[in-house]
């Protein structure tokens, strides 16, 4: 915690359904006057929110208002993905495995954008397959959100009330929220933290602007929890399905949800290592890790400022969770979940090799840096401002008007008509700027035009992490 | 190791060198206990289930440290003595070697996993378009295309060559949702072979003898009955009678064609010695000596599990713990402490196991010459399944591990049974049923899209059907208003190897006759009558 400089931490341990072990660490905030983190510290816990709507889904499974086999679209009319038989055949589970054949991460930009969760399930549509359907693991938010607005219609009210109703309230998780609002209304909260380019750490304020892009992450990451919450939490999975002599999910859902459904890779790590294993993903919203002596499921989560991780051991009947608020906390978090299993079973894994598996195994499910950084150069822009003006549309992310103030351009994006300032980065190329980010912590697009000899101008945005593609626009005839 | 792989010769007496060499080599190396414990398990379960022969290998550590023959080549007393290099048909866990056959060629860039089957053979055809577009080699491998299970198992019976066999894979509808469940097929391994035939330009087993028997010294590995003609200290099938009884049937007996017929599906024969060169191939990750014979990536890719077929062997609290997938060839448990891979095989009249476990350097081999229970006695089913269940005492042996029956037969069937199994009615047909109508009505020629034109005439008082492209002819029992078994020749009278046929009259349309349960797998297919 002290080497990854988070502020605060805190720590769930179950053994045999008892909580052995919830503990809190340093403080809420940066600010050393500030409150201690106790079990009942509220942390951002970003992707492990994603277990949540799996289990609510199981509850509305056993319940027998949906199957796992249902197609998606008997629920939602109103998610389509690009291809009409993948369309036709893409089922409740195929939500929650990531291997709809979309590029991994797709439409990451509305989310930094703040769009809509219906413009972001609106967006799948125009999204084209870059694997065969079912084949290949790759990672998706705007699939766990298509699959909390499914448990929204099944169970006719919000995706947070449901999830409520059906997880937190019988798991006696008082504590655990899904909405910025909710989160306002609490004390001992611990607020995110973005690490600065000084090095200093800047805590995020409850009246953020850009708070409303983790509620709208919905199922894909918006739950806030404590310590005490995920101990309650990880008595359910491990049990599985029941707490004390309630069954809230029956053992076989749960079972379905911790199987391995798509391989992720064939082994993390060599046959000869320790951490021998292939990784598989489960619809449970599990990483399943085929190690020795157990199998292990594990997830982490980021969200802004903040990051956990999560491990069950079923064989063995413990579990972990770690939550902390510093940006990349996830990495962190991961650490000393998969240290803790290490330490468990008497694993000697030296420390460089667990960090080398988790770097190959996030290697394949993220990409390494969730911020793209794009070289500043004093090049000039080859043409004049003016040329550049105009109205820029995409499918799936609507309009981005490009206009001239003050000498400069601006680009306001999307329904939110987020602005940005576009700074030159070379031959028709730009760096966007959000606003309302701290100083020496930037959140820039790359932007590149091009003007072909026929059709209309283009733009050309993003990618927005690791290798993928960037989202055309094209420019709208006045 | 080296040594006695060159010394692996083609017979008995060679076989016992082998061993004799293996305890000169380690002299200090007495049998750890666990091994001593699990060769007794294994030699009172054989006797228990009244299997006639049994040959097993282990392999630790890249060599090979145990390797011994149970029992005799037939429930013949007075037969030779199998050893461990006793010829055993190894059925299904043939699989693997298709699929690595593929590794070969996927090293050798001649195709890739997720390329288009349809490309590299073009008579290969899905029943849905989509699904024909789209699917890829590595679907052949894992059970996952949709259809029913066992689809087109008929067609192997009815020796129809390869190439009629995947032509019949264009008129079966899917089941399931495409790469949605596991369904085990032997048909998409035949279309493995297939494939192997189209890359290369020879046959599958030519290709198989090159790339893998013969750079691994597999001498006494073969895939057709004639080559297996060859070769001596070859154990007999028994087939499992439904009064409990074995009746011995020679390695070329009329009805051997069924194996040479399920190609990369299942026509491997081979001995225990053999089998553990083919253990250190997959434990060595494609590594024989300096050759890399199949990259590692691909060795890893081929274990690594893709289809979920039950998400746990076993409760959690038991030590079976743990998902059981379908690798490429291979099934994966998810066991603790190591996971482990490996198969089965199941033949008329053999039964066969493989277990891998990558992360103990380990792994084990069994045949045995018991066939498949499909007499509908289920007090039978621990016969041919004592096989695989020794594989996994095996497991539990090395690592100290207790598993009770109940706990190994729970693994066994939720690994492996699907739903639709039923076991054939043990009851034999009565011998006078009353049919709907006359004789008569039931004749004539009727027509399969895969399977072609079965012929059904009247023949001694009674009814015949000629199936195949063979012409194999079978009597027609009636087993009520409607209802007949085709009996298929050659077969011990009381083994239930028969076709049932259903016919229904329309009253529009022509008479159709419908392929009922075979072997204890439902099959649907409809011939209908061809207006003359």
């Amino acid at each position: 915690m002290a080497e990854e400089r988070s502020p605060g931490m805190a720590i769930a341990i179950v053994k045999n359904d008892v909580p052995i072990y919830v503990k809190g660490f340093g403080h809420l905030s940066v600010d050393p006057s500030s409150p201690l983190v106790n079990e009942d510290t509220v942390f951002m816990i970003g992707s492990t929110s994603k277990a949540f709507a799996s289990a609510q889904l199981a509850v509305l499974a056993d319940q027998k208002r949906l199957a796992w086999t249902d197609p998606v679209r008997k629920h939602l009319p109103s998610f389509r993905m690009f291809d009409p038989w993948v369309n036709a055949q893409m089922q409740v589970e195929d939500l929650l495995c990531h291997r709809s054949g979309m590029n991994r991460y797709s439409l990451t930009m509305m989310e930094v954008l703040n769009y809509p969760t219906g413009e972001r399930i609106r967006g799948i549509r125009f999204q084209q397959p870059v694997t065969s359907f079912r084949t290949a693991f790759a990672y998706q938010n705007c699939m766990y959100i298509a699959a909390a607005k499914l448990a929204e219609a099944v169970a006719g009210k919000s995706w947070g009330e449901s999830l409520s109703e059906l997880i937190f309230g019988p798991l006696g998780m008082t504590r655990s929220v899904t909405t910025q609002a909710a989160v306002d209304a609490m004390e001992d909260v611990a607020p995110g933290h973005l690490r600065l380019s000084d090095g200093g750490l800047w805590p995020i304020p409850s009246h953020w602007i850009w708070n409303t892009i983790q509620d709208r992450s919905l199922a894909a990451a918006a739950v806030r929890t404590t310590a005490h919450d995920m101990a309650q939490w990880l008595r359910f999975q491990l049990s599985p399905g029941k707490l004390g002599d309630q069954q809230i999910v029956t053992e076989a859902n749960m079972r379905y949800l911790h199987a391995p459904r798509v391989l992720v890779a064939p082994w993390a790590h060599n046959t000869d290592s320790p951490s021998w294993g292939s990784v598989s993903y489960c619809c449970g919203a599990w990483n399943y890790w085929g190690l020795s002596p157990q199998p292990f499921l594990f997830h982490d989560g980021g969200a802004m400022g903040s990051g956990s991780a999560l491990g069950l051991v079923p064989g063995a009947d413990i579990g972990i969770a770690v939550l902390t608020n510093i940006e990349g906390g996830d990495y962190l978090a991961s650490k000393i979940v998969c240290r803790f299993y290490d330490l468990y079973f008497n694993r000697g894994t030296p420390p460089a090799e667990l960090e080398r598996n988790l770097v190959a195994l996030r290697g394949l499910a993220r990409p390494s840096s969730s911020r793209a950084s794009f070289p500043l150069s004093a090049q000039a822009s080859c043409r004049s401002l003016e040329d550049y003006c105009g109205v820029y549309s995409n499918p799936a992310y609507g309009r981005f008007i490009v206009r001239q103030s003050k000498g400069s351009l601006v680009i306001t994006m999307g329904p939110g008509k987020i602005r940005a300032n576009l700074v030159p980065a070379g031959p028709n190329a730009f760096t966007a700027y959000l606003s309302g980010y701290p100083k020496g912590y930037e959140m820039t697009f790359p932007m590149e035009f091009a003007f072909p000899s026929s059709g209309p101008a283009t733009l050309a945005v993003g990618p927005m992490v690791g290798p993928d593609p960037k989202e055309v626009f094209s420019r709208m005839d006045e | 190791m080296r040594i006695c792989r060159r010394l692996l010769g083609g017979s008995a007496v060679t076989g016992c060198l082998v061993l004799f060499l293996m305890l000169v080599i380690n002299p200090g190396n007495a049998r750890a206990d666990w091994l001593q414990d699990f060769e007794a398990e294994a030699a009172d379960w054989m006797i228990e289930a009244g299997i006639p022969g049994m040959s097993i290998a282990v392999v630790k550590n890249d060599a090979v440290i145990y390797a011994r023959g149970f029992g005799h080549l037939s429930v013949d007393p007075n037969s030779p003595k199998v050893d461990a290099n006793t010829i055993f048909e190894i059925g299904s866990c043939t699989k693997a070697f298709g699929a690595t056959q593929l590794a070969i060629l996927a090293d050798q860039k001649q195709l890739a996993w997720t390329d288009q089957v349809h490309r590299h053979l073009p008579s290969f055809k899905m029943h849905d378009p989509w699904v024909n577009k789209n699917f890829q080699v590595e679907d052949l491998l894992c059970h996952r295309s949709g259809l029913p299970w066992y689809s087109l198992f008929g067609m192997m019976f009815l020796d129809y060559p390869m190439g009629a066999q995947v032509r019949g894979i264009r008129f079966e509808p899917p089941a399931t949702s495409f790469r949605t469940s596991f369904a085990y097929q032997n048909i998409m391994y035949v279309a493995v072979s297939r494939l192997i035939e189209a890359k290369t330009g020879q046959s599958w087993g030519q290709n198989l003898s090159e790339k893998i028997f013969a750079p691994l010294g597999m001498s006494r590995s073969v895939t057709t009955t004639a080559e297996l003609e060859t070769l001596g200290n070859v154990a007999y099938g028994h087939l499992l009678l439904p009064d409990g009884s074995l009746s011995p049937v020679a390695p070329n007996w009329a009805n051997s064609f069924v194996v040479d017929k399920s190609f990369a599906a299942g026509a491997i024969r081979s001995s225990a010695l053999d089998m553990a060169q083919w253990i250190r191939l997959n434990l060595a990750l494609g590594r024989w000596g300096d050759q890399q014979i199949v990259t590692e990536s691909n060795m890893r890719y081929l274990q690594a599990p893709k289809v979920l077929q039950a998400p746990y062997a076993n409760g959690p609290a038991s030590p079976y713990w743990g998902a059981v997938s379908y690798a490429s060839g291979w099934q994966y448990f998810g066991l603790s402490p190591q996971p482990l891979i490996t198969h089965d095989g199941t033949e008329i009249g053999f039964k066969s196991s493989v277990l891998l476990v990558p992360g103990a350097n380990l792994g084990v081999v069994i045949l045995a010459n018991i066939g498949a229970n499909f007499t509908g006695n289920s007090s039978f089913n621990y016969r041919p399944g004592v096989v695989q269940k020794l594989a996994f005492r095996f497991y539990d042996h090395y690592f100290g591990r207790q598993s009770s029956q109940v706990g190994l037969d729970q693994a066994m069937s939720e690994s492996q049974a699907p739903p639709q199994w039923e076991a054939e009615p043990n009851t034999p047909p009565a011998a006078e049923q009353a049919l709907a109508r006359p004789l008569g009505d039931y004749c004539g020629v009727y027509s399969h899209p895969a399977f072609g034109e079965f012929r059904v005439h009247q023949s001694g008082g009674g009814l015949e059907i000629v199936m195949g492209p063979h012409k194999i002819r079978a009597k027609m029992v009636p087993t009520g208003l409607d209802a007949f078994r085709a009996v298929l020749p050659n077969y011990p009278e009381t083994f239930p190897a028969y076709y049932p046929f259903t016919f229904q009259f329309p009253d529009s349309g022509p008479a159709t006759m419908t392929l009922g349960t075979l072997f204890g797998w439902p099959q649907n297919d409809v011939f209908s009558k061809v207006v003359q």
